[in-house]
């Protein structure tokens, strides 16, 4: 898996298309079946798509930061800008503190975002063998990825190079 | 009127200008929102209108006319 971060916000389908790219000449020799263009499809009530089953996409943004994760396999991402927040309101998560609120709610989020349900199954618990990578990024931000456990590498793109 | 009202919850909570949030405002793209913002301004949502708000029922959701319908719908009832 590839993590793609960019400190802006830019057009997703561009941001998609533009890492792709990437993603593609670093692992054309591991598969050489990606194909070299992509188109992404979008269709109501599932989670977009690439044209493709040789990868997998899923994007995320929190004021300003945006992270786009492609991997061979199905994957849910979420950033979140860590702030100060009432914790305590959200009854369906029980933190102790700032950090693990944020590490659960990403977690959920990752998991909601790799099985494509939305926001409305927040409230439920990922299930146990469900996996998990959480990373703190550009000094007060949060990531959580779930996917099937593999390599992740991970790079900043240029707002300017994308849009 | 539950738009100005809206529009007042939005400001609270994402320091955007009042002045910019129209019934298209898309809640991700014009306002900025991301996931954390959005449930907490339901919660707050729910609070000042006291209603429920489904899980099921904010699937979908892109624009603050979006929300504001769902909220006439809701206290209509």
């Amino acid at each position: 898996m590839i993590l793609f971060f960019v400190r802006a916000d830019v057009d997703s389908d561009r941001f998609v298309k533009h890492c792709y790219a990437h993603y593609r000449d670093i692992m054309r020799q591991y598969n050489p079946n990606l194909p070299p263009q992509v188109r992404i499809l979008r269709e109501e009530g599932k989670k977009p798509r690439l044209d493709t089953d040789e990868a997998y996409f899923n994007l995320s943004h929190s004021h300003g930061l945006s992270v786009l994760a492609i991997s061979h396999a199905p994957i849910g991402v979420d950033v979140e800008m860590v702030r100060p927040i009432d914790f305590a309101k959200f009854d369906f998560i029980s933190a102790e503190n700032e950090q693990d609120f944020f590490e659960q709610w990403t977690q959920r989020e990752s998991y909601v975002k790799f099985t494509g349900e939305g926001l409305g199954a927040m409230r439920k618990q990922p299930p146990a063998d469900a996996h998990f990578e959480h990373f703190d990024v550009f000094d007060g931000y949060h990531v959580c990825v779930c996917a099937e456990e593999q390599n992740v590498t991970a790079y900043e793109m240029n707002a300017e190079d994308i849009d | 009127m539950v738009f100005e009202k809206l529009k007042d919850l939005i400001v609270k909570q994402m320091g955007v200008d009042r002045d910019s949030i129209t019934l298209d405002s898309d809640i991700f793209d014009d306002i900025g929102a991301d996931s954390l913002d959005i449930v907490e301004m339901l919660m707050d949502v729910e609070s000042q209108w006291n209603i429920v708000v489904d899980d099921s029922e904010i699937l979908g959701f892109r624009t603050v006319g979006d929300v504001v319908k769902l909220v006439e719908q809701k206290i209509a009832k």
